[in-house]
């Protein structure tokens, strides 16, 4: 895809990953404020231009938070590309980043290509000189690196997949131009119901492909791990446990951890945020009670959680809480059961208190570190069901891939909707076409010569 | 000898159109060519028009160019292609008596005002400070002109083969030129070799009329030029055979004496005009191939074998040949060969066809690297306007890829690496729904007009037609049709009835229903004469108004990058941080806009930016060095 001046809005990470604390994502385009603002907590209004204001930013359906940001709100024309620009500065953390620019592209912004801030900048007249030495440099530097990510997410099946799908469209779409430029030499032409059945297919590829998105971002970015429990169960100790060192304060006074505390480590090569949150019980403290909110709202974000109950006795009325808990947010959370302190001895009536839940449970003792390694087992099971592990091969990485492919399935749905109503090839191929264009996305661009190599190479062509 | 404006070299299909529109805009013109009687031939099957070349004669005669009108005049077979398709691929098709169509250019070229007809051979060139300054011949005579267009088809170092035999000759029984290659090497040009081949001819009485299947023109046949009202000319009919094992297999036994499959031949030649051997050597498993017999005209006995294009040895020509149905006694006029000749890679051009190492140089036609009379002729107008543009001081003309098939041809030819000779297709124009041929006049008189090549009355009617499709286009949009007109239609057509008034515009939306009849069931006296052109137009507009409009906003974001401009002065050794592949192209192509240079293969979004960001910094500093100066 070659740039073309455009109207819509785009978005994309402009501060480097993984250095600092706090990264920036840009958003930028003339829908700007329509697509931020219902994400956001205090609206961004003209009054608000240059101001930088401590916003919250939330997915979109359901209306979670996802971070806590600073939001800047440039106006058109003062702003680096000349049109509504609105800088998020969130915490940097790929999790984070990434759903924060997927809400954005849900409502209606799209991945901005390596350097389309600056295109658009120059379109606009926007360039000055200090920008403009400054940028050529990064532009460079980070093509360069973006390349090399998607030479990596183009190996193995993932690319595979990808190219069978582009040479489904562009076999059909030379057939159409076949019976459009070559109709007067005899060829059999392709019947509109085979047609149609082909670009079905195809989409249909395009749908398991983006089935195994979430996947792959999963196995790209790391999964978000809470560790939840009563007081004193031993979630310090499991986090250290997990981390390999002494991360949390662990005390045998209950309500230790009063905030959450967060650690990055991993569990046979996958990338693990977890985090220890407070107790979890009836409680009249105040303090106490804050924690246990922010401890539950961490939930709807996490990939998995983890549920502490103690091993050598059955259930009290604090782990109670947790279990209704539990049954709140099967739906939308995974979950393992966790006994811990099996060290002390394992009652057989915990475990049976809590089958009604149907949910993996391990016994672990996070003193001796017996059951951890069965509990990794769990943790991989649980987030990577059967069917998904078949998938493990092809993955789709990345935000950007992700909105290629669904803007490749749009086109083929428009496609398809041509070929029902009879139209003729002409009018079909625009839609092909674009499928191909936007495809181009990851996999390069594909031009009329390329069609027209593809049918010479495969037809018997001319008189 | 006296000075000319313009000197054109090659009085084939691009230098008619060359000389002719240069002629007419009153510069002294000179049309020098190796044989006066072979002005206007047709060097291989004698037909005009067809897929996407229709589009490209509509074009030409929409800017006031003269193959529209000689094909009018001369065509026996005249055939709408892809009429099962929507009308923005339709293409207008016609076989010439190729005698006829020959005499008929001629007789415009000679008696065109301000127009000279030299017989010669132009050998090379005068440059003077980087500028032409006159033609030399082969003889050793000058001749002083202000601007030289070269349009020199097949012929420069033309070799011809036929089996393992080859010759020195531009194309059948026409010697070949020497020397201008060389010319223009020396000067700095880079030239390339291609090749190209053409099929036997056999007696028309020679044929079995019997085993093959016949193929009506259309009636009545629908013209090419704007101008045209009829076509006065009786039509032929066309005829349909195909090959055999049998006739593959005598092929396969002369495949040891082929000059492409010995290697003699090096040059590339078009993959969409195979030779039959290399048809039946690429795709072995095929049963038959299409053959269809085109009689090239009335007091001719030739007859054109469309799909047999060899270059095999005479005597496996003539024995594959005989095993085609109805050719079993074909008696053999000319036989098939191939010829290979020089080019000039075209992106040493400006989009005005002007050379970039030359001042009022251009090339036009196959010496670009094209095939086709009618990529030759697109291109001969635009160097022959051009010419005369810059002699008479005026701004260039510059079609782009929105405008014309033209403009997607000149901007092909100049971005594209050409690897084997070029041809048009409508799946290399991005706007193809809004490129049409019949509405070619619309998109393009006014242009013509205004250089100068249209006349009065023509563009008239060109605006008389635009006014009524607007006219219509406006009452589809605004009036609307009762269910009690509307309804016992729609039983018919097979169309869901209306339960209210419902506006025209959302009725011709429905795939069944069309605008004539929509337009019959409107009371009389609202309902303006149209012509079943404009109909068309509006019914093609209305359909698919949603798919134009898409192509429309493409048109613009396109345009918007042709107008950011790349200034002269860049310098792209000095940008560091280019691509090494994309600095090369840019060098060699050196565009003049950003959208331009994103079209030039190989070059990347990211060096378009870095490239931005360089003409930013650039613009800065040569406004501070301005200032300093005025300081
Ligand atoms: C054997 C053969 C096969 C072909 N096959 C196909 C095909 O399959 N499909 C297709 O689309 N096209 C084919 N063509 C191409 C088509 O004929 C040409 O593309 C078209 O005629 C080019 O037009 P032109 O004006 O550039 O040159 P031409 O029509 O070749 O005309 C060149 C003219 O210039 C004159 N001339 C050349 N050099 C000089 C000079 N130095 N001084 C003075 N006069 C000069 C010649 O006498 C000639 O009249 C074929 C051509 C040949 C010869
Ligand atoms: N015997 C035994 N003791 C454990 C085990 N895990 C934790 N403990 C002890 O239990 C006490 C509480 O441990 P923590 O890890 O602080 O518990 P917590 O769940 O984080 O507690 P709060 O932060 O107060 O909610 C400490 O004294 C630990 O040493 C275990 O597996 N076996
Ligand atoms: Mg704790």
């Amino acid at each position: 895809m070659k740039f073309l001046p455009e109207n819509d809005t785009i978005v994309a990470l402009s501060s480097p990953l993984g250095k600092g604390a706090i990264a920036v994502v840009r958003a930028s385009g003339r829908q700007c404020l329509t697509i931020l603002n219902p994400l956001l907590k205090k609206k961004l209004a003209p009054a608000d231009a240059r101001r930088a204001l401590f916003n919250e930013f939330y997915s979109s359906s359901p209306a979670q938070i996802i971070d806590q940001v600073v939001t800047t709100y440039f106006r058109e024309p003062a702003s680096y590309t000349g049109e509504d620009l609105v800088e998020i500065s969130c915490h940097c953390n790929p999790l984070i980043i990434n759903r924060i620019i997927e809400t954005l592209v849900q409502s209606g912004a799209r991945v901005a290509e390596p350097g389309e801030f600056t295109f658009r900048a120059f379109m606009n007249g926007k360039m000055d000189l200090s920008q403009a030495e400054a940028v050529a440099e990064i532009i460079n530097a980070r093509t360069r690196q973006s390349l090399a990510q998607s030479i990596r997410h183009l190996e193995g099946k993932f690319s595979e997949r990808i190219h069978e799908i582009k040479n489904d469209i562009l076999t059909y779409l030379s057939l159409l131009e076949i019976n459009l430029d070559f109709s007067d030499e005899g060829i059999e032409v392709l019947p509109l119901d085979l047609l149609r059945e082909r670009i079905a297919q195809t989409i249909q590829r395009v749908e398991l492909l983006l089935h195994s998105y979430d996947y792959g971002r999963l196995l790209q970015e790391g999964i978000k791990l809470v560790i939840l429990g009563k007081p004193n169960v031993g979630k310090s100790s499991l986090l250290n446990v997990l981390v390999e060192r002494e991360r949390a304060i662990v005390s045998e006074i209950p309500g230790t951890t009063r905030d959450y505390i967060e650690a990055s480590l991993e569990i046979d090569g996958l990338a693990v945020q977890a985090v220890d949150t407070a107790g979890i019980r009836q409680t009249g403290d105040a303090v106490e009670a804050i924690g246990v909110e922010r401890a539950l709202a961490l939930l709807p974000s996490a990939d998995l959680a983890l549920c502490l109950f103690e091993s050598h006795r059955p259930p009290g009325p604090d782990d109670g809480v947790l279990v209704d808990i539990v049954r709140e947010h099967r739906e939308d959370v995974k979950f393992v059961l966790v006994l811990n302190k099996a060290d002390l001895g394992v009652d057989p009536g915990a475990e049976k208190a809590l089958e009604p839940l149907a949910l993996p449970l391990v016994n672990i003792s996070a003193r001796t570190r017996q059951g951890v390694d069965e509990l990794k087992k769990a943790i991989k099971k649980q987030l990577f069901d059967e069917e998904s592990l078949e998938s493990e091969e092809i993955v789709v990485t990345g935000a950007r891939h992700k909105a290629a492919l669904e803007r490749t399935r749009e086109a083929l749905l428009n496609a398809l909707g041509a070929v029902e109503q009879r139209s003729t090839e002409e009018i079909i191929a625009v839609d092909v076409r674009l499928a191909l264009d936007r495809l181009g996305e990851i996999t390069g661009e594909t031009t009329s010569e390329d069609v027209l190599n593809h049918i010479f190479a495969n037809f018997c062509i001319g008189k | 000898m006296d000075r000319f404006d313009v000197v054109v070299a090659g009085g084939g299909h691009a230098g008619i159109e060359a000389a002719l529109s240069a002629a007419r805009l009153g510069l002294k013109t000179a049309l020098v060519t190796l044989k006066i009687e072979t002005i206007g031939k047709m060097s291989c099957n004698p037909a005009i028009g067809g897929l996407a070349k229709g589009h490209l004669v509509r074009e030409i005669d929409a800017l006031g160019g003269e193959m529209a009108k000689i094909i009018d005049a001369t065509g026996i077979h005249f055939k709408m292609l892809n009429l099962s398709k929507g009308p923005a691929v339709w293409s207008p098709r016609a076989q010439a008596d190729r005698i006829a169509y020959m005499k008929e250019a001629q007789r415009r070229v000679l008696g065109q005002e301000n127009l000279q007809v030299i017989a010669g051979s132009v050998s090379g060139l005068l440059v003077k400070s980087g500028k032409v300054a006159g033609a030399t011949l082969q003889e050793g005579s000058i001749l002083p002109c202000r601007a030289l267009v070269l349009t020199c088809g097949t012929f420069l170092n033309g070799r011809i083969h036929m089996g393992l035999t080859n010759f020195e000759s531009g194309r059948a029984g026409e010697q070949a030129v020497k020397g201008l290659t060389e010319a223009l090497t020396d000067l700095g040009f880079v030239s390339g070799r291609l090749k190209t081949g053409t099929p036997p001819r056999v007696h028309i009485n020679s044929i079995d009329f019997s085993r093959v299947e016949e193929q009506v023109p259309d009636h009545p046949p629908v013209p090419f030029s704007f101008e045209t009202g009829k076509i006065e000319r009786r039509q032929l009919s066309c005829y349909i055979t195909h090959t055999n094992q049998g006739t593959h297999d005598l092929l396969r036994t002369g495949l040891d004496r082929s000059p492409m499959f010995t290697g003699v031949i090096k040059a590339v030649g078009p993959r969409y005009c195979p030779s039959i051997e290399d048809k039946i050597v690429r795709f072995a498993d095929k049963e038959r191939h299409q053959i269809f017999l085109e009689p090239e005209g009335f007091d001719n006995p030739e007859v054109y074998v469309n799909g047999f294009a060899t270059s095999l040895p005479a005597d496996v020509q003539e024995k594959a040949i005989r095993t085609v149905p109805g050719l079993e006694n074909a008696h053999l006029i000319r036989l098939g060969y191939a010829v290979e000749y020089d080019f000039l890679p075209s992106y040493q051009l400006h989009p005005t066809l002007e050379t970039r190492l030359v001042e009022n140089l251009y090339f036009a036609g196959q010496i670009n690297g094209t095939s086709g009379y009618e990529e030759a002729a697109a291109q001969g107008i635009m160097a022959g306007i051009n010419a005369a543009q810059k002699l008479r001081e005026r701004p260039p003309v510059i079609l782009d890829r929105s405008e014309a098939y033209i403009g997607v041809l000149i901007d092909d030819l100049i971005n594209k690496t050409i690897l084997e000779p070029y041809r048009m297709f409508t799946s290399r124009a991005e706007f193809r729904l809004l490129l049409r041929h019949d509405n070619a006049d619309l998109r393009l008189m006014e242009i013509g007009h205004e250089i100068g090549l249209v006349g009065e009355r023509v563009y008239e009617k060109m605006l008389r037609r635009k006014a009524e499709i607007e006219a219509l286009a406006r009452k589809v949009h605004t009036t609307s049709i009762s269910p009690e007109a509307f309804n016992p239609y729609a039983e018919n057509a097979g169309s869901a009835p209306i339960e209210i008034p419902t506006p025209m515009l959302q009725l011709v939306r429905r795939p069944e229903i069309s605008l004539g009849e929509l337009l019959a069931l409107i009371p009389a006296e609202s309902n303006g004469d149209y012509s079943p052109a404009t109909v068309a137009e509006v019914e093609f507009a209305s359909k698919y108004e949603g798919f134009l409009k898409r192509q429309q906003d493409l048109v613009d974001k396109f345009k918007r990058m042709e107008n950011t401009a790349i200034p002269e002065w860049i310098d792209y050794d000095a940008i560091p941080s280019l691509s090494t592949e994309s600095r090369g192209m840019l060098k060699k192509v050196r565009p003049r806009s950003l959208g331009q240079a994103a079209r030039i293969s190989g070059v990347r979004n990211s060096d378009l930016t870095i490239l931005m960001v360089y003409i930013e910094k650039g613009r800065y500093r040569q406004a501070t060095v301005s200032r300093e100066t005025v300081a």
